[in-house]
C-alpha cells in the first residue's frame, strides 16, 4: 500500500446502483482522504442519498466496490459496516422514540465497549455513562438528558440523531441533509457543530443549503443523474459552468 | 427506592404466608397462577420488550411438557434430570424455529408462528404412540430430591412453594436480563430496528436471543404445568394456549414484566369462574380482546402502573 | 371406485383430488393474501369465514333441503359480515399489524362460539348435491367434485376479471401499490378497504360451502384451512396473487400425492419443511420480486 493511499479513508470504485431500469448511481468514483469534509451536492434525484445508503450497506450496489480504510466492505450487512466505523444520520430523523435522550445515546456508546459479563446491570457501566454525558454536552442536549426523544422539538431530534451517530465514535460520519427543516437559529447551531466535528472526523455531508456547503466543505462533489459531473474546492465548483447549468436547469 | 424495597418484602411475606393459610381451591388456583406467570413473563420478553408478536408460544409449552413427561414415563428419570431434558429440548426447538421465524419479522413472524403452532398441534393429535393424542398420558410425579432428603409433589403445600420458587427465580433472572445491556438493545430493537442496526447491532442475533429465551421460560412453564397435572395431552399444544399470553400482556401492559403477571392474576380466575357457569366464555374473551385493543391499547394495568410510577 | 385400485388409478385420483382442493384452497388463500396485500392485516378469522360458509351450506340443506340456497346465503352473509367487521373493529386498529391480529383472534373466538352454541360441537356431514359418479380413465369419480373444480375455477376467473378488467379492481390494485398516491388520485381508499375485506370473506365462505359435502362440517374446521392457507401464502409470497395461486396447486397436489404413501399429518409436516426451505432460500416467497 502506498503512502498516499493510507490516508484515504473511503473510496468507491465504479459504483453503480440501479433500481429496475432506473440508474441511481452510475460508475461513481470517490476518494476521500482522512480528515476532509466532503460535501455532495446535486439536484433532487441525483443519487446522493442512494450513495450514502450504498456505503452504509442498506442497499447493495449493482456493481462496483467500496473500500473503507483500504478494506473492501461491499456487500457487508449494515451492522458490520457500522462496527467498522461508519455512522449515518439520516435525512428523516431516526431516533428511538420512546426512550430518553440518555438511553438513545447510551445505546451507541455501548457499541464501543465489550462487557465481559453480559448480565451486568447497565448502571454498573459508569464509563459509558460518563461518555454519554460528554456527548450530550458537546452536542448541546445536556439539559434535556432525561427527556423522552419523541417529546423533543424537531431541531433537538435532529441533534439527537447526530449524537447517536457520534456516540459510536465513528471514523467516518455521513450526514444526510442535517439542516433540513430547522429554524434559522437551529441551523446556525447545527452548522457550527458540523464545523467543530470536522476538526476531528472525516465527514460526508449532503446538503441543499448551498451557502452552508460553501462555508463548511473542504471539497465538493457534484452529482447529476447518478454521475459525478464535477469535483473540487468550493471556489472551483462555484465557477464551474457545467455545475451552474445543472443547477440553473433544475431550478427552473 | 426504599418504598420499592418495602413493597418487595411485603409481597414476599404475603406470598410465603399464603402457602399454608389458603383454602385448598384457592391454593390450587395460586399454583396455576405461579406457573402461568412464568409463561406471561416469557411472552413479555418476546413481545413487550423486543416487539415480536408471536401467536404460537404453545409449541414450547407443549414440547417442554412432553420433554419432562416422556423421560419420567419411559425411563423413570429423576425430577432434575427430566426438567433439564425438557428445557434443553425446548431450547433446541427454539433455535431451529426461531431461525426460520425471526429473520423476516412483522406479519411473516406472526404467520410463521401460527403455522408452527397449528402443525405441532396436528402432530400431537396424530402421533398417539408418542403423545397419547387427545387423551394424553399420565405419569407419577417424581420426588423433589435434595441430596439425602426429598419432598413429594403430591403434597399441595410443597407444590405451592416449589412453583413459587421457580416463579421468583425466573423473575429475578428475567429482571436482570432486561436491566442488562442486552435488555436495552432488545428495547432499542422494539423502538427502531433500523436505527439499532445502523449503530452496529446485529438485530437478527438479538431477536433470535429474545425468541430462544422466551421459548426457554415458556418451556419451563409447560414442564412445571405437566409436573403439576402429572399429565400432558395434545391440548398442551392448543392454539388457544398461545392466545393466553397475548391476553395477559394486553390486560397487564406490555414491556413491564410484572404487568403480564397481573394479567394472569386477573384473567385466570375470571376464566375459571366464568367457565363454570357459561361454557361459551371464550366469546367473552374474544370480546375483551377486541375491547382492550381498541380502547386501552397500553393495557388496563399498564396504564395504571404508569400513572402510579409517575406520581 | 374400483375394488382393487391400481397404482395408476391411485395417482389419477390423487391428481384429481389435488386439483379440486387446490382450487378450493386458492379461493381461501387469495382472499387472505388480498386482504394482507392491501391492508397489512393478518386475518386470523379468515378460516372461520370458511367454516361459516360450510355451516351455512349445512343449514341450507337442513332447513330448506337446498344446498345451493345455503351456499348463496353463506356468500351474502359473510360479505355483509366482512364489511361490518372491517368498519367496526378493524378500522380503529388500522396500521397496527399486531393489534389487527388480536382483533381478528377475538373475532375468531366469537364466531366459533356462536357456531358452537347454535350448530353444536359435533361434526356433521352435508350430502353431495350432485350424486352422480363419472367413470373415466379406469376410475369412478364423484361428479360433484368436478363441479366444485368448475365453480372454483370460474370464481377464480371472475376474480381475475374483477381485479384486472374493472375499475374497482384497478382501485384495489392501485391501493395495494401505494395508498397515498391512490387517494391522491381520487380513489376512496376507505371504500376499497371495506370492499376488499368483504370480498375476501366471501371467497373464503364460497370455498367452505363448496367443500362442505367433501369434508366434515365442524366449528373448528377453519383452523386447518387457515394453516394450509398460511403455508401457501408464505411459499407464494405474502401479498402476491400469482404466487398464491401457484403455491396452492403445488402444495395441494403434493399433499395429495404424499398421502398415497403416508398419513395426512406426515404430508402436512412435509409442507411445513418445504415452507422452511423456501424461507431459507427465498425468504419473501418463491414468486416475490
Amino acid at each position: 500500500m502506498k503512502d498516499s493511499e493510507k490516508s484515504i479513508i473511503i473510496e468507491t470504485h465504479e459504483l453503480t446502483k440501479s433500481f429496475g431500469g432506473l440508474v441511481a448511481l452510475n460508475n461513481v468514483n470517490l476518494r476521500i482522504p482522512k480528515g476532509e469534509l466532503r460535501a455532495i451536492i446535486g439536484p433532487n434525484g441525483a443519487g446522493k442519498s442512494t450513495l450514502l445508503n450504498t456505503i452504509t450497506g442498506r442497499l447493495t450496489p449493482t456493481s462496483g466496490e467500496i473500500y473503507f480504510l483500504g478494506e473492501k466492505i461491499t456487500g457487508l450487512p449494515p451492522h458490520e459496516i457500522a462496527r467498522r466505523g461508519i455512522a449515518l444520520s439520516l435525512q428523516i430523523v431516526q431516533v428511538f422514540p420512546n426512550l430518553s435522550v440518555f438511553d438513545n445515546i447510551w445505546l451507541g456508546v455501548k457499541m464501543r465497549f465489550k462487557t465481559r459479563n453480559p448480565f451486568i446491570h447497565w448502571r454498573q457501566l459508569k464509563v459509558i455513562e460518563e461518555k454519554v454525558i460528554e456527548i450530550c454536552k458537546k452536542i448541546g442536549l445536556e439539559n434535556k438528558i432525561d427527556e423522552i426523544a419523541s417529546n423533543l422539538s424537531h431541531g433537538d431530534q435532529r441533534l439527537l440523531d447526530i449524537a447517536i451517530a457520534l456516540s459510536t465514535n465513528p471514523k467516518l460520519l455521513l450526514l444526510d441533509e442535517p439542516l433540513a427543516g430547522l429554524s434559522v437559529k437551529e441551523r446556525r447551531h447545527v452548522s457550527n457543530l458540523i464545523k467543530e466535528l470536522s476538526q476531528e472526523k472525516t465527514i460526508i455531508l449532503i446538503e441543499h443549503d448551498i451557502d452552508a456547503v460553501m462555508r463548511l466543505a473542504d471539497r465538493i462533489t457534484v452529482l447529476d443523474r447518478g454521475r459525478v459531473i464535477a469535483e473540487g474546492t468550493p471556489r472551483e465548483i462555484s465557477e464551474d459552468r457545467q455545475v451552474q447549468e445543472v443547477y440553473i436547469g433544475s431550478r427552473e | 427506592m426504599k418504598n420499592r424495597l418495602i413493597l418487595y418484602v411485603l409481597v414476599l411475606v404475603i406470598l410465603f404466608s399464603l402457602g399454608f393459610t389458603l383454602p385448598t381451591d384457592m391454593r390450587s388456583l395460586s399454583i396455576d397462577i405461579f406457573i402461568f406467570a412464568i409463561y406471561a413473563m416469557a411472552y413479555d420478553i418476546l413481545y413487550g420488550y423486543t416487539g415480536q408478536f408471536s401467536y404460537g408460544q404453545a409449541v414450547f409449552f407443549g414440547v417442554a411438557a412432553y420433554g419432562l413427561l416422556l423421560p419420567v414415563l419411559h425411563t423413570n428419570t429423576n425430577l432434575w434430570v427430566s426438567l433439564t431434558i425438557a428445557l434443553v429440548i425446548t431450547v433446541v426447538f427454539g433455535i431451529v424455529l426461531g431461525f426460520l421465524a425471526v429473520r423476516l419479522g412483522g406479519a411473516y413472524f406472526v404467520i410463521i408462528t401460527i403455522i408452527f403452532n397449528l402443525t405441532f398441534y396436528l402432530i400431537a393429535l396424530d402421533w398417539i404412540w408418542l403423545t397419547g393424542g387427545d387423551d394424553g398420558l399420565t405419569f407419577r410425579a417424581p420426588k423433589i430430591e435434595f441430596g439425602v432428603f426429598s419432598l413429594s409433589l403430591y403434597d399441595p403445600v410443597v407444590t405451592y412453594y416449589f412453583m413459587l420458587s421457580f416463579l421468583l427465580a425466573s423473575y429475578l433472572i428475567l429482571k436482570r436480563l432486561i436491566s442488562s445491556p442486552i435488555g436495552k438493545v432488545l428495547i432499542a430493537i422494539r423502538e427502531n430496528e433500523e436505527r439499532a442496526q445502523l449503530i452496529g447491532y446485529n438485530v437478527f442475533r438479538y431477536k433470535l436471543l429474545a425468541y430462544v429465551v422466551s421459548a426457554l421460560f415458556t418451556g419451563l412453564s409447560g414442564a412445571l404445568y405437566s409436573l403439576r397435572t402429572r399429565y400432558a395431552s395434545a391440548d398442551y399444544f392448543n392454539i388457544a394456549l398461545s392466545v393466553q399470553p397475548i391476553i395477559w400482556t394486553l390486560v397487564g401492559g406490555a414491556g413491564t414484566l410484572t404487568g403480564p403477571i397481573v394479567g394472569v392474576i386477573l384473567i385466570n380466575p375470571l376464566i375459571y369462574y366464568i367457565g363454570v357457569w357459561w361454557k361459551h366464555y371464550l366469546s367473552i374473551i374474544g370480546a375483551l380482546m377486541i375491547f382492550v385493543v381498541i380502547y386501552s391499547p397500553k393495557g388496563i394495568v399498564g396504564n395504571l402502573i404508569n400513572k402510579i410510577e409517575k406520581s | 371406485m374400483p375394488i382393487e385400485p391400481t397404482i395408476v388409478n391411485k395417482i389419477i385420483l390423487a391428481i384429481l383430488n389435488g386439483v379440486v382442493w387446490a382450487l378450493i384452497i386458492a379461493l381461501v388463500a387469495l382472499g387472505l393474501t388480498l386482504i394482507f396485500g392491501l391492508m397489512d392485516i393478518v386475518n386470523i378469522a379468515h378460516g372461520d369465514f370458511y367454516m361459516l360458509g360450510a355451516v351455512l351450506a349445512w343449514y341450507g340443506v337442513a332447513l330448506f333441503n337446498n344446498f345451493w340456497l345455503g351456499a348463496v346465503m353463506a356468500m351474502i352473509f359473510t360479505a355483509i359480515l366482512g364489511a361490518v367487521v372491517e368498519r367496526s373493529i378493524i378500522r380503529p386498529v388500522e396500521g397496527l399489524p399486531a393489534f389487527t391480529v388480536v382483533v381478528t383472534i377475538g373475532l375468531s373466538y366469537i364466531i366459533q362460539q356462536s357456531v358452537l352454541a347454535t350448530f353444536g360441537g359435533s361434526p356433521q356431514t352435508v350430502p353431495e348435491p350432485i350424486r352422480l359418479t363419472i367413470e373415466f380413465l379406469g376410475i369412478r369419480y364423484p361428479a360433484y367434485r368436478l363441479f366444485v373444480a368448475g365453480v372454483s375455477g370460474l370464481a377464480l376467473i371472475a376474480l381475475g376479471v374483477f381485479l384486472f378488467k374493472t375499475p374497482y379492481g384497478l382501485w384495489i390494485r392501485a391501493s395495494m401499490q401505494d395508498k397515498e398516491i391512490a387517494s391522491a388520485m381520487g380513489i376512496n381508499v376507505s371504500n376499497v378497504y371495506i370492499m376488499t375485506f368483504s370480498l375476501g370473506a366471501m371467497l373464503s365462505a364460497l370455498g367452505g360451502a363448496l367443500a362442505a359435502p367433501i369434508t366434515q362440517v365442524f366449528y373448528l374446521m377453519g383452523l386447518d384451512v387457515l394453516a394450509i392457507s398460511f403455508i401457501i401464502v408464505i411459499i407464494g409470497g405474502l401479498g402476491s396473487l400469482k404466487g398464491t395461486l401457484i403455491a396452492a396447486f403445488i402444495i395441494s397436489l403434493l399433499e395429495n400425492f404424499i398421502t398415497l404413501v403416508a398419513t395426512p399429518t406426515e404430508a402436512r409436516v412435509i409442507s411445513l419443511l418445504i415452507m422452511g426451505a423456501v424461507l431459507l432460500i427465498r425468504p419473501k416467497g418463491l414468486f416475490s420480486t
